[in-house]
């Protein structure tokens, strides 16, 4: 299976491989100018039809050309125009940087500087944090690991590569925030891809919008979503990358794109797999009430430390998509085909208490899809862009051992059943279907006023039967839902660009059947309307206030409304969640000498109601049932502030810090007019002081020419919280996560402007037992290796 | 992904285990040499359930004065991980761990929780508790819910005598055996259970009752089945189910949703004549065809036949989703007598929340009172000699469960 996967990876690989093999002479180089690097300047050889622009890294390439003299110029929008006298001789490869200086009349005339995507997204009204990740490319982290540094965002892992884990955005998680990857809903995707499986290399930066969701996501999400950018690069590009570290861990990445001249179709190709057994070491704390305890002899023994023994992880993905680009009835046009599998073994029940020792899970999707766009469609100003794909996934859990295990591995008791619920053995088969269709049209009118008009349809279906129950061999046929999300927004740009304001309202539909057991079909229909605005006002040039609500929802999903037939009853009066989402903030950067300050803060609130909690499940026995009803929820408030400072291109210190206080809701106890004990009394198990700090220093050309030295130290901090109600109780009595400081380091050694890179990693340095769940021990001290190599060019 | 067993009961967890309404009714009976003035320090219990966290409190009295979670209490949260799975006999608490497996002896004094001793435990494949029983001063029998299985610890020396499964060739095959009643009768037990239907996936609607010789558990015999009503006993451990008086055993059966959920079958009292070991053919108290239908749940053994139930009044109106059972205000307290078979009195509470705990002292039941209206759950004493009610200690701090209540000597 393992080497499967790789020999899969392998070709890919060489599939895009001949991009390289193009050797001519050339010229190559990157541009920026004091602060930033400038993507889509002009490249032009004077007196020849030669150029090109230069892409988001501010590199440029230009190949194919004969040996002699030419005049280069380099030109953009409010930058003085540079020129250069240069001389190629047969077969060189000659590497050329400019660094363009602002033109100060240009800039008074036109109110349009060189921005980075980033700051673009930054300067909208939304609570948005736009993390750049090439920063982050030779690291082996994944997007959970880039994204647990922001501010405001904490994601909780069960453990090593591949955990299960909890992703909150101020204070609110799990189903209350939406994924998608280039505005599509990751969930589209199949469960073969999470963020705890993409590696960084994979995307170009991750936008995370709290609380206020822009309505071109079009999707439920109550509490804020997370939108990754992928690399699309229009011309030859390849990112290679693989990783090997402890817990015999490895990680490789791929992408790469390609033209063929002859027919103009353009290729893109995402490939990633990750293996690692995740036999980290697991230790005896009784500060964090985690015992390590065998049975010998029928007795509990202590152990000081021991390995994980069943928790192997195997993730695969590969993506090809191919079409054409710039044809009079489409900018794009591709068809493409995703497949992903993952392999999952299981060590531990709810806590490291209870060890597992054979239960795994399989699953495998398969996802055809087609995206479509066009600028200037019928009249100038309007794009339509379309997307739409069917993922097949198909999950299997295998739980057939009674077995009950020890940490050492040994079997502490042999018995028939399943691990995990200790009901009967089951080997589970799950089915799912989701189809997707999303509608985008934009429409531009002038400079100032952009209207956007989305709309998403999902269909999700799902189905299980138990291979082995000898008593049940027909499929148990399950339910449908359709969603229907529309979105329409209107931004616009006053007082000279210094006030931008976007106003928004979704609208969602859910209709769903659901069958008894005589396949008696019954259906509803419902629809709620959810509305936004986000603004931002620029004070001066580099002070700016930014103000942005949302009363959002989220509908209530499959097995909530309908049951699984199991151990879920359905609760067709469920009502989706909704919340009332504020957020106010200020942000400011400043020069100073060669180096800018940056520092950004933001207060918010968020009333949440008619959250959707379950009643407990006992697994299935008679006359036990959960069944998903709403409650009042929750209200969070909290401040979040980042200041970062970065020195030319020498060094940055990144500083986050959170705050966030969620309180219970429920004023009064369910049927009752008492009011409740707990009533806005802080919400237990969850971090509520939270901070990174992120230091980096790299100096080019240190050893020799084109290289680069990065060295990146960063620490994570999280303050201790109790795991039960904070108030209650005898506080000698009471469980906490402890305090907890993670120090991690990189550092990567890159040559030939980045095409080659070797990193090295170690995580939690000073080898902390780490939690960020009540016994669930997270992975000690690991190192890894990284090699990469990167390469892109502009056609 | 996965079905978390952590994400347990805590509404069930109240709903729980009277492990006091059973045990300290057997005290009672016992008599066991108790002051019958409220005596020093902590001589109760009441178990708090918040949401996912439990606290256990200490209480001097019943009958008067206040007590609240709120900075006091052991949380009890991470010991007792199981509501259901407690068992209590006086100040020490057991505890079956189905998430390590461990079984657990705790003693609660000056209001401290102090752990005796923790074995592993791990016979069951299905760790959750339907029934318990104590065979002697120290030793305790009990097995898994809706299972056919049992264990036996002897609690002074916390070593495991025996476990097993009860006899499995008299089950019909395509059927398995769920246990709801164990009843020591000298040198045999008595066995209550009911079938399940393994290919329709349905529970039978039938009692049946066995015997078996003890302590060897073998000769087992299934001696009568009865189709009046089901299932024969409590499905959870700690619920009340089960009385002697003047020699004969009573047994309350629970086709209530909360129980074994047979819609179709009355709640009411089989009755094993003294010296059988049948279900009496000519006897069946059915509550249910008193209280037009409804469905009721076992509090508490009076003494003299009387006997205090929870009557889900009009629940095919009332329950209208599952949180209902818990939330809706529908329970009344009855008084019923076995012998005679009439419901002796409603006790005068406005409709109440399902608050099904309780404690027999000195022949006065201690009940708590969840009223919607109130502006505390209280514990009222019921005198049934001289038939009165009296509000006693108030439990401060509002949550969606009702306190379970201890005797802790």
């Amino acid at each position: 299976m393992r080497y499967r996967k790789f020999i899969l990876l392998f070709f890919l690989f060489a599939f895009s491989v001949p991009v390289l093999a193009q050797q001519n002479a050339g010229i190559s180089g990157q541009i920026r100018d004091n602060d930033e690097l400038i993507t889509g300047a002009s490249v032009s050889i004077k007196g020849t039809q030669t150029g090109t622009l230069s892409d988001k890294d501010g590199g440029f390439q230009l190949n194919n050309l004969k040996a002699g003299d030419y005049t280069l110029q380099v030109s953009f929008l409010g930058y003085i125009s540079e020129t250069k006298q240069i001389s190629l001789k047969p077969g060189q490869q000659l590497v050329l940087n400019f660094k363009l200086k602002k033109d100060a009349k240009q800039l008074n005339d036109v109110a349009i500087s060189a921005k980075t995507a980033v700051r673009k997204v930054k300067e909208t009204g939304f609570a948005v944090t736009s993390v750049e990740l090439k920063n982050y490319a030779n690291t082996t982290a994944d997007l959970n690991q880039v994204l647990n540094r922001s501010a405001g965002v904490k994601v909780r892992e069960q453990g090593g590569l591949g955990s299960d884990f909890n992703f909150s955005i101020n204070g609110l998680s799990g189903s209350h925030i939406k994924f998608f990857i280039d505005g599509i809903p990751l969930e589209s995707f199949g469960s073969g891809m999470t963020l705890n499986n993409i590696p960084v290399n994979l995307a170009e930066r991750v936008d995370i919008y709290k609380g206020v969701v822009p309505a071109f996501l079009g999707s439920d999400a109550l509490g804020g979503a997370v939108n990754i950018i992928t690399k699309r690069n229009s011309g030859k590009s390849i990112d290679a990358s693989y990783s090997y570290g402890s817990f015999n861990t490895h990680r490789a990445a791929l992408t790469g794109s390609f033209t063929d001249k002859k027919t103009g179709i353009h290729t893109n190709i995402t490939s990633y797999y990750n293996f690692s057994d995740n036999n980290y070491t697991m230790y005896n704390n009784p500060k964090a009430n985690a015992l390590l305890r065998v049975v010998e002899n029928g007795q509990f023994v202590t152990k000081d430390k021991l390995d994980r023994f069943h928790d192997g992880y195997e993730s695969f993905m590969g993506q090809i998509e191919s079409g054409v680009s710039n044809k009079k009835w489409a900018d794009v046009f591709v068809a493409g085909i995703t497949y992903t599998s993952n392999y999952k073994e299981r060590q531990t029940g709810a806590t490291q208490e209870k060890v597992i020792g054979q239960m795994f899970t399989r699953g495998h999707n398969i996802i055809p899809s087609i995206r479509y766009r066009k600028e200037n469609l019928l009249v100038t100003g309007l794009s339509a862009s379309v997307f739409a794909n069917f993922s097949a996934n198909k999950t299997v859990v295998t739980d057939t051992s009674g077995n009950v295990y020890n940490w050492d591995g040994t079997v502490r008791e042999r018995r028939t059943g399943s691990e995990l619920s200790g009901d009967k053995p089951m080997i589970n088969h799950i089915t799912g279907h989701y189809a997707l269709a999303q509608v985008n049209f934009g429409y531009v009118l002038g400079e100032n006023h952009q209207i956007n008009l989305s709309h998403n349809f999902n269909r999700s279906y799902r189905e299980s039967y138990n291979e082995i129950d000898p008593y049940n061999n027909t499929y148990d046929r399950s339910n449908s839902l359709n969603k229907n999300i529309t979105g329409l927004s209107y931004q616009q740009q006053l007082f000279n660009q210094r006030l931008t304001t976007n106003f928004f309202g979704k609208r969602f539909g859910l209709d769903g059947t659901t069958y008894s057991k005589d396949n008696i079909p019954t259906s509803q229909s419902k629809q709620y309307f959810g509305y936004g605005i986000a603004t931002n006002y620029k004070i001066v040039s580099n002070l700016g206030i930014k103000a942005s609500y949302e009363h959002a929802y989220r509908l209530p999903e499959l097995v909530e409304l309908y049951g699984n037939r199991e151990d879920v009853l359905g609760n067709p009066n469920l009502k989706p969640e909704s919340s009332n989402n504020y957020n106010l903030g200020i942000y400011y950067d400043h020069k100073i000498g060669s180096g800018k300050i940056s520092a950004e803060a933001t207060g918010f609130y968020r009333d949440a109601n008619d959250y959707i909690i379950t009643t407990p499940s006992t697994s299935g026995s008679a006359g036990s049932y959960s069944q998903y009803y709403n409650t009042d929820g929750i209200k969070v408030s909290g401040l979040e502030g980042e200041v970062r400072y970065e020195h030319n291109n020498l060094f940055s210190l990144l500083v986050n810090m959170s705050y966030q206080n969620a309180v219970n809701r429920q004023k009064y106890s369910a049927g009752t007019v008492r009011e409740n004990i707990t009533y806005l009394s802080r919400v237990p198990n969850q971090p509520w002081l939270y901070g990174n700090a992120d230091f980096s220093i790299g100096k080019n050309d240190l050893v020799g020419k084109d290289t680069r030295v990065q060295f990146n130290w960063f620490t994570q901090f999280i303050n201790d919280y109790s795991v039960t109600w904070s108030k209650l109780g005898d506080k000698d009595t009471k469980d906490y996560i402890p305090k907890q400081f993670i120090q991690n380091a990189t550092l990567t050694y890159s040559t030939h402007g980045g095409r080659y890179n070797i990193s090295l990693e170690g995580r939690n340095l000073t080898n902390v037992i780490a939690y960020d769940n009540f016994k669930l021990q997270k992975p000690g001290r690991s190192f890894f290796i990284k090699l990469r190599y990167a390469f892109s060019q502009s056609n | 992904m996965f079905t978390t067993i952590k994400n347990r009961g805590f509404i069930l967890a109240a709903l729980l285990a009277v492990a006091a309404g059973f045990s300290s009714c057997k005290k009672s009976d016992n008599g066991g040499g108790v002051d019958p003035e409220p005596g020093p320090k902590g001589e109760y219990a009441v178990l708090f359930t918040v949401g996912e966290s439990d606290y256990l409190l200490s209480a001097n009295s019943l009958t008067e004065g206040s007590i609240s979670p709120k900075g006091s209490g052991v949380d009890v949260t991470n010991i007792f991980t199981w509501g259901e799975n407690i068992i209590q006999k006086g100040k020490y608490f057991y505890h079956l761990d189905p998430n390590e497996g461990k079984f657990g002896k705790y003693v609660f004094e000056n209001n401290k929780l102090s752990t005796i001793g923790e074995i592993p435990f791990s016979s069951f494949s299905y760790p959750y508790l339907g029934w318990h029983i104590w065979i002697d001063a120290d030793q305790v029998m009990f097995g898994s819910r809706g299972g056919n299985n049992y264990a036996i610890v002897n609690t002074s020396t916390m070593k495991v005598v025996k476990t097993g499964e009860f006899d499995t060739k008299s089950i019909p095959a395509g059927q398995s055996r769920k246990i709801y009643s164990v009843i020591p009768r000298g040198n045999k037990l008595l066995i209550g259970f009911g079938l399940y239907d393994d290919v329709k996936k349905v529970n039978i609607e039938k009692s049946y009752l066995a015997s078996v010789d003890f302590p060897s558990l073998e000769n087992f015999k299934v001696t009568s089945d009865d189709t009046r009503s089901a299932p024969i006993g409590a499905l959870r451990n700690g619920y009340f189910s089960q009385l002697t008086d003047k020699g004969n055993t009573f047994i309350l059966t629970h086709p209530i949703a909360l129980g074994a959920n047979m819609p179709n079958m009355p709640t009411g009292f089989f009755r094993i004549k003294e010296g059988t070991d049948v279900i009496d053919p000519g006897y069946f108290f059915n509550v249910s065809a008193l209280t037009n239908k409804d469905n009721q749940l076992g509090v508490c053994d009076l003494g003299n036949g009387k006997v205090i139930l929870i009557n889900a009044h009009d629940a095919a109106t009332n329950v209208k989703e599952w949180n209902d059972w818990w939330y809706a205000a529908m329970w009344q307290y009855l008084v019923v007598d076995v012998n005679t078979q009439q419901i002796v009195k409603t006790l005068n509470f406005p409709p109440l929340l399902n608050s099904r705990s309780a404690v027999v002292h000195d022949g006065k039941a201690y009940i708590a009172v969840n009223d919607p209206k109130a502006d505390a759950i209280y514990l009222w004493e019921y005198d049934p000699i001289a038939d009165t009610l009296k509000k006693g200690l108030k439990v401060e701090g509002g949550s969606d469960n009702t306190p379970v209540i201890f005797k802790l000597n």
